[in-house]
């Protein structure tokens, strides 16, 4: 699986993997033969070591158990795995002897078949075991392996966010970070040891967050973080704090310890329009530089740089004015503001009445609303009111800017609602980065 | 011998008895000075507390009999406690201070303007322009008539500016008035945009200096009006290249140009080369502010120029535009002019933090 479309993966596979571990070769090949059939992908092997090497490689659906296992560790592991992932165990019990079914239920099988192998019984049963297996997946958010959430609560718990994002306005942080040397270390030290690192991580992560942030386990040896109301500048910090105190915990290993690390992504989810799904692939991207950049690394995902079509941050700017040369100029200047960051629709009105008399100012998303004071028929202070009465007011900021410039009609504004106010005439340089700090925030 | 002695005599006591005069003198001017800074302490003293009379007033607006002033060190402290506290109020009370000023001391003022003592009529100036006293203006006018050096002519001048007077505009528009740079930058300055508009309507009547000090006061003032629009645009091609530049800065920085003054530089793209390189910076900086498709285009071409400064302009403009940085990146990896490319890579390393 690459990690690009750790997005797109579906939980409910409509491929089903068998692992057929433990049996004669003859056996095995009937079993290969039946589910080939049936379109489901086949592994075969034999030793336990072999066979739980295999497990973790393959991610199988369902395990077929021969008659070769004993009730050694390397046996009663693949065992437990199995069942933290509700894998599902079938015997093939070639003694026909009731000892075996018991030994093998006491075991923990989920079903036994008989001999002699019935092409159309093995294919029925496997199957009646694995839709049992999905409706139980399907039902369940924990990853009992790791106890932490699996990957699809990261998209239940991202549409939470977001929505609360698109409330409050506070951004909140997505970590993606994964073991460092996976693979090595699983050649190195066996997969055991890969499994003990990954589980080690997710404890070590889990007891370290605050109690709102929300640890799922993605795959493999990747997980995901979400930082509710944290902006990124926060959880660089602690994300490095983490990677040091992990790198500095020795693991055992029969020749000695060796120190582990992990690298981390970050995305700063700022615009209330983005997908759980996008998020997650940006912050994957974010991962796959910081991997780049060698182990135990972090790295941000930034707009500006990383900047890939359809995910600039959508805002509509109206400028309300009767003065037609400002309206012209912010017109003209402010489409071009934030480069790629923003993607903005400006629209000039020459009063509130216009604004308010016209469709656009209630589509949806969000709004930057620059604000005369004086004009003719509906002035801004009016506007302002009515906009702060009426209608939510995270969605519409509104900025004044105006030549009345007393203390008394300045506090009034600011009083009444107004985010920023600027006094006319106004230095377009900083117009403008006033405009970027309060579309970003208050992060500065 | 005798006679010698008694002139000798004679002179000495003559000498004490002046010098005895003098110390009396000096005696007497000091203690009066001395009782003249107590009472005036004393005064600010009760002017500080904050039932006192002109506290009162500046909450109330209500001038009681007490306000009235007779002696020269009420005017003094009363003058002074305003100063000072002119720049702590609120609008209301700074209406009121002024009101007060403009009903008890003009006449106050105006004898000292008409003093023969210089002290006099320059600490005048100070209040006059601080407390906002128009009535003042014929009498500023009458002084500028009189024979002033340039220090006192200078600082006339600007009280008049302050005051938004409208002889200030003939004045500066006379060009035998030969006004230094620095003195017509601060006659400008305070000016409000009605009287900026007069200057405007009759810029080809302007003595050079004001004309090229007119566009960098409104340039900084951020002044937006249509008529300063469209003077800009026609500035663009002036005859005189000091004019031009300080036009074309004006117009970067206003950020906005009319279709037809973008047209008009647009056209003027391809007689570029004869142009100084000063200029060539402006009009850089100009198409970063003001966007077109040509003018991007034409920076594109400028990042390869000779110049370092307009090379490093053009990188800059550049990335104001919408896909700057992307343009940046295609020059930093392919363009043919290796100067060009360092200058794209430097510009976006300092350019996106």
């Amino acid at each position: 699986m690459s990690m690009a479309n750790l997005s797109n993966k579906s939980d409910s596979s409509t491929s089903y993997v068998i692992l057929v571990a433990g049996c004669s070769h003859d056996i095995a090949g009937v079993l290969s033969t039946v589910f080939s059939n049936n379109g489901w992908e086949t592994h075969t092997a034999i030793e336990a070591e072999q066979v739980g090497k295999v497990y973790f490689e393959t991610k199988p659906d369902c395990v077929v158990l021969g008659s070769l296992w004993h009730e050694t560790e390397d046996w009663i592991d693949i065992r437990d795995y199995a069942h933290s992932e509700s894998v599902p165990i079938i015997f093939i019990d070639d003694s026909n002897s009731s000892e075996y079914r018991i030994r093998g239920f006491n075991f923990g099988a989920n079903d036994v078949l008989g001999m002699p192998l019935i092409p159309e019984e093995v294919a029925v049963r496997v199957q009646r075991q694995l839709e049992i297996r999905t409706r139980f997946q399907e039902a369940t958010l924990i990853d009992t392996l790791f106890g932490v959430y699996k990957r699809k609560y990261f998209f239940i718990e991202a549409e939470r966010q977001l929505g609360d994002l698109r409330r409050t306005r506070d951004p909140f942080t997505v970590v993606v970070f994964e073991l460092d040397r996976f693979r090595e270390l699983n050649e190195t030290y066996g997969y055991k040891e890969g499994i003990r690192a990954i589980r080690d991580l997710g404890r070590f992560i889990n007891g370290r967050i605050r109690n709102t942030d929300v640890l799922i386990h993605a795959e493999d040896e990747k997980f995901i973080l979400i930082l509710p109301r944290t902006y990124t500048a926060n959880a660089v910090p602690l994300i490095q704090r983490l990677q040091q105190e992990f790198s500095a915990e020795l693991a055992d290993a029969v020749n000695g310890t060796y120190s582990r690390s992990f690298s981390a992504g970050l995305l700063e989810v700022v615009d209330s329009d983005w997908k759980p799904g996008n998020c997650l692939d940006m912050a994957v991207k974010a991962l796959e530089k910081a991997k780049a950049e060698g182990s135990n690394a972090t790295h941000v995902f930034s707009l500006a740089q990383d900047q890939e079509q359809g995910w600039r941050r959508k805002l509509n700017v109206a400028v309300i004015d009767d003065d037609e040369l400002i309206r012209n100029l912010l017109e003209s200047r402010l489409q071009d503001l934030g480069g790629q960051q923003l993607d903005l629709n400006v629209k000039c009105f020459v009063d509130g009445e216009d604004f308010f008399g016209n469709a656009w100012h209630k589509q949806p998303g969000q709004f930057l609303v620059l604000l005369d004071r004086n004009m003719p028929r509906m002035n801004g202070m009016e506007v302002l009111r009515k906009l702060r009465l009426h209608y939510d007011r995270s969605r519409y900021l509104v900025m004044m800017l105006t030549v009345v410039n007393t203390e008394a009609s300045i506090s009034q504004a600011i009083e009444s609602g107004a985010d920023d106010y600027m006094t006319k005439p106004f230095s377009l340089i900083e117009l403008e980065s006033r405009i970027m700090r309060l579309i970003k925030g208050k992060r500065r | 011998m005798n006679n010698s002695l008694i002139i000798v005599l004679w002179a000495g006591l003559t000498l004490l008895s002046v010098l005895t005069l003098i110390f009396i003198y000096l005696f007497i001017k000091k203690t009066i000075s001395n009782r003249y800074e107590m009472r005036k302490k004393k005064l600010l003293e009760d002017y500080h507390k904050s039932d006192s009379v002109l506290e009162r007033y500046l909450r109330t607006g209500h001038m009681e009999r007490r306000m009235v002033l007779g002696s020269a060190v009420e005017y003094e402290a009363m003058q002074e406690y305003f100063v000072k506290r002119i720049q702590v109020v609120n609008e209301e009370e700074h209406q009121r201070i002024q009101l007060f000023f403009q009903q008890h001391l003009v006449d106050h003022y105006r004898k000292r303007l008409s003093s023969r003592r210089y002290n006099q009529r320059i600490s005048s100036l100070l209040y006059i322009e601080r407390f906002n006293l128009r009535e003042l203006l014929p009498d500023l006018e009458n002084l500028l008539s009189k024979k002033i050096g340039d220090v006192e002519k200078y600082a006339v001048l600007r009280v008049m500016a302050g005051l938004q007077s409208e002889r200030i505009i003939e004045i500066m528009m006379d060009p035998t008035q030969n006004l230094p740079d620095y003195v017509c930058r601060q006659l400008l300055y305070p000016l409000n945009m009605n009287l900026m508009e007069r200057f405007i309507a009759g810029f080809d009547q302007c003595p050079p200096s004001l004309q090229d000090n007119l566009l960098d006061i409104l340039r900084i003032r951020n002044e937006r009006s249509l008529a300063f629009l469209q003077m800009l645009e026609l500035l663009v091609n002036s005859e005189r290249e000091e004019l031009r530049i300080r036009a074309i800065k004006a117009l970067a920085s206003f950020g906005y140009a009319s279709k037809q003054g973008l047209q008009r530089i647009e056209e003027s793209l391809d007689h570029w080369d004869a142009k100084s390189w000063q200029e060539k910076l402006m009009l850089t900086k100009l198409m970063g502010s003001i966007k077109s498709g040509p003018f991007l285009e034409k920076l594109q071409e400028l990042i390869s120029d000779r110049s370092f400064m307009i090379r490093s302009e053009a990188a800059a403009s550049i990335l104001l535009y919408k896909d700057g940085v992307q343009i940046l990146r295609k020059i930093e990896a392919s363009h043919e002019d290796r100067f060009a490319q360092d200058i794209a890579k430097e510009m976006l390393k300092r350019g996106i933090s």
